[in-house]
C-alpha cells in the first residue's frame, strides 16, 4: 500500500514539476523576446541615431527646396523615404479590397470544390519566395516587351503590383480566418431580422471580424515596406530621385539599407545605413499606430 | 381545422430534412389571426425547426431540404413561402423572429434599434427615433434604457436584452411573430414579464411561441400544438388544454 501511494505521489510531484516547467519556459520566453527586441532597438539607435538629421534625409541639397521639389536630392534617402511611402501606399491600395473580397469570398460564399482550388492557390502563393514574385515581374516586362514591342521598363507600378500579390494571401487568409471565427449566432440575428447577406456580412459581420483583419493588414503593410527581393527586379535604383510617376524608377529605404551595406566605402557610409533601418522602423511603426487609429475610429463608429 | 377567414399560417404536409435526418414529418396544422400559438413538445421534437420553417430561416444551414407547403397571410394576401413570389429577406422582414438566447447586436442599445431600421425597413433617418421609441414602449424598455441609448446593449440584464430583442423584432411592424422559447434563459421574474407582455402583443400580433414549460403554455396560450418526433401531434383549444390534468397529458404527450 505503502508502495502504491508513494507511486501516485511520484506521478503528482511529476506532473507538478512538469507544470511549474512550463510556467518558467513560458516567462523564458516571453523575456527572450523581449530581450531580442530591446537589443535590436538599442544596437539601432546606438549607430543610428547620430546619423539622424537634415544630412541625412537631404544630403547637401536644403530641406525646404528638397521637400517642395524644387532641387534634386543625390545624397540623402528622402526620395528612398518617398519611393517606400509610394510602394506601400499602392500595394495596400491594391491588396487591400482585393485580400478582403477574396477572405469574404471564402468564408462567407465560397462551397466545396472551387473552395477548395482557391485555398489551395492562396496557399501556394503565401508560400512563394518573394524572389519569385519579382522574377515574375521582370518576366512580364520581358512578355510585353517582346509580345506588344512596348519599351516598357520595370517601374514603380510594376513593383507595386508585385508586392500587392506578395501580401495579399495575408490580407485574405487574415479576412477569412476573422470571418470564420465571427460567432453563427450573429449571422442567423442578420438573417432573421431580414438583413440579406451583404447586408449582415457588411453591417454585422465585418465589423465583428475588424481586429483580424486589421492584424492581416498590418503583418501585409510590414511586408511591403521591408521587402527588398521583390523591388530589386522590378525598378528599384540606387539612385533616382524622386519618382516622377508610375512609370519611373524609384528609390526604397530596404533596398539603400541593403546597398549601403553590402558596399559601403567608409564607416560614414555604413552609419548612415543605420540611420536609415532606424527611420524604416519609425516609418513601419508609425503606419502601424495609424491603423490602430483608423481601426478604433472605425470601432467608434460601428458601435 | 378548415382555412377560415382568420387563419394566419397554413401548414401543408410539410417535412424538412437535414441531409439524411428527417427533422419534420409530415406537419399539417393552421395558427389562428391575432392569437397566441404554443407549441410545446420534448426537446428534438422539431419544434424550434418547424418556427424556423415559417421564415426560412433552416435553409441557411447547410444540407436543408423541404417538402409540402407552407402559406401565410402577409398583406392581405396568401403567400407561399416557398414559391419566389416573395423575396426571402422581405418574408423574414414581415415574419419576425425572437431567438432563444437574447442575440443583441455588439452594438449601441440605439444601434440595435435603428440598424435594421435603415437596412430591412429602408426607413428615413428622421423617422427612426420615433420607430425606436414606439417600439421599445411596446416592449416595455423605454423607461429602462431611455436615459443609456447610448450605451452597449450587452450592459442590459438578460430580461432586459430579451425585451430589446422583442422591441428589435417589433419596430420593424412584422404581421406574424416567431418567438423560440424566449424566457428559456431568463430567471423567473424577467420570465414572468415576457410573458405578461407576450399575452398584451397577442391581440395584435399573430405569435408562434414555442415554449418548453407546461405552466407558461398554460398561462398564455390560446391554442397549443404538441409535437412529437417531428410531427404536430395534437392540437388544443385554450378551454380544453385548460381542463386537461397536467399530469395526463405529461404522460401522453411527452
Amino acid at each position: 500500500m505503502a508502495r502504491k501511494g508513494s507511486a501516485v505521489h511520484g506521478r503528482g510531484s511529476m506532473k507538478h514539476l512538469l507544470f511549474r516547467a512550463a510556467i518558467v519556459l513560458a516567462w523564458v520566453s516571453s523575456l527572450l523576446l523581449v530581450l531580442v527586441i530591446g537589443y535590436l532597438i538599442f544596437f539601432l539607435l546606438l549607430r543610428g541615431l547620430p546619423t539622424l538629421g537634415t544630412d541625412l534625409f537631404f544630403g547637401d541639397t536644403p530641406a525646404w527646396a528638397a521637400l517642395s521639389g524644387q532641387m534634386p536630392v543625390w545624397e540623402g534617402i528622402w526620395p528612398a523615404c518617398v519611393g517606400t511611402l509610394a510602394l506601400i501606399f499602392m500595394s495596400a491600395g491594391i491588396s487591400i479590397p482585393l485580400g478582403i473580397s477574396g477572405g469574404i469570398y471564402l468564408a462567407e460564399y465560397g462551397r466545396g470544390k472551387s473552395k477548395h482550388l482557391l485555398t489551395f492557390f492562396i496557399d501556394v502563393l503565401a508560400g512563394t519566395p518573394s524572389i519569385l514574385m519579382g522574377l515574375l515581374g521582370f518576366a512580364a516586362i520581358l512578355f510585353i516587351r517582346n509580345v506588344f514591342g512596348i519599351q516598357a521598363r520595370t517601374n514603380l507600378l510594376l513593383a507595386s503590383l508585385c508586392l500587392a500579390f506578395l501580401v495579399l494571401p495575408y490580407i485574405i487568409k487574415g479576412t477569412q480566418m476573422a470571418l470564420e471565427g465571427v460567432p453563427d449566432a450573429l449571422r442567423m440575428t442578420g438573417f432573421g431580422l431580414g438583413m440579406t447577406r451583404a447586408q449582415t456580412i457588411i453591417h454585422l459581420l465585418l465589423p465583428g471580424a475588424a481586429k483580424g483583419i486589421f492584424s492581416g493588414i498590418i503583418l501585409a503593410l510590414g511586408r511591403a515596406a521591408e521587402d527588398t527581393a521583390v523591388i530589386l527586379l522590378t525598378g528599384v535604383v540606387a539612385n533616382g530621385g524622386i519618382p516622377r510617376g508610375l512609370s519611373d524608377k524609384f528609390e526604397a529605404l530596404p533596398f539603400h539599407i541593403y546597398y549601403l551595406s553590402a558596399e559601403y566605402q567608409n564607416p560614414q557610409e555604413l552609419s548612415q545605413a543605420f540611420g536609415t533601418a532606424l527611420v524604416l522602423l519609425c516609418m513601419t511603426s508609425l503606419l502601424f499606430i495609424s491603423a490602430h487609429f483608423i481601426h478604433n475610429q472605425l470601432e467608434k463608429r460601428w458601435k | 381545422m378548415e382555412i377560415t377567414s382568420d387563419t394566419a399560417i397554413d401548414v401543408n404536409d410539410f417535412c424538412l430534412h437535414f441531409g439524411d435526418t428527417k427533422i419534420l414529418n409530415h406537419v399539417t396544422m393552421r395558427c389562428k389571426k391575432n392569437t397566441i400559438s404554443v407549441i410545446i413538445g420534448r426537446s428534438g421534437s422539431g419544434k424550434s425547426t418547424f418556427l424556423r420553417s415559417l421564415n426560412r430561416l433552416n435553409e441557411t444551414f447547410p444540407q436543408c431540404s423541404s417538402s409540402g407547403t407552407i402559406k401565410v397571410f402577409l398583406k392581405k394576401n396568401w403567400v407561399d413561402i416557398h414559391a419566389g413570389t416573395m423575396r426571402l429577406e422581405d418574408l423574414r422582414h414581415q415574419v419576425g423572429m425572437v431567438f432563444q438566447s437574447p442575440n443583441v447586436l455588439p452594438m449601441s442599445i440605439k444601434k440595435n434599434m435603428t440598424l435594421p431600421l435603415a437596412l430591412v425597413a429602408d426607413m428615413p433617418r428622421s423617422e427612426r427615433c420615433m420607430a425606436m421609441e414606439q417600439a421599445l414602449r411596446e416592449a416595455q424598455l423605454w423607461d429602462e434604457v431611455k436615459d443609456r441609448l447610448k450605451d452597449q446593449a450587452a450592459t442590459l440584464s438578460g430580461g432586459q436584452q430579451q425585451r430589446l430583442c422583442l422591441a428589435r423584432a417589433l419596430a420593424l411592424k412584422p404581421e406574424i411573430l416567431l418567438l423560440d422559447e424566449p424566457t428559456a434563459s431568463l430567471d423567473h421574474k424577467a420570465a414572468r414579464r415576457i410573458e405578461e407582455l407576450i399575452i398584451g402583443l397577442g391581440k395584435r400580433y399573430t405569435l408562434v411561441v414555442v415554449s418548453h414549460s407546461l405552466r407558461q403554455t398554460r398561462a398564455i396560450g390560446e391554442e397549443i400544438f404538441v409535437f412529437r418526433e417531428g410531427r404536430a401531434e395534437a392540437a388544443f383549444s385554450r378551454e380544453k388544454f385548460l381542463n386537461c390534468d397536467p399530469a395526463r397529458i405529461m404522460e401522453e404527450l411527452f
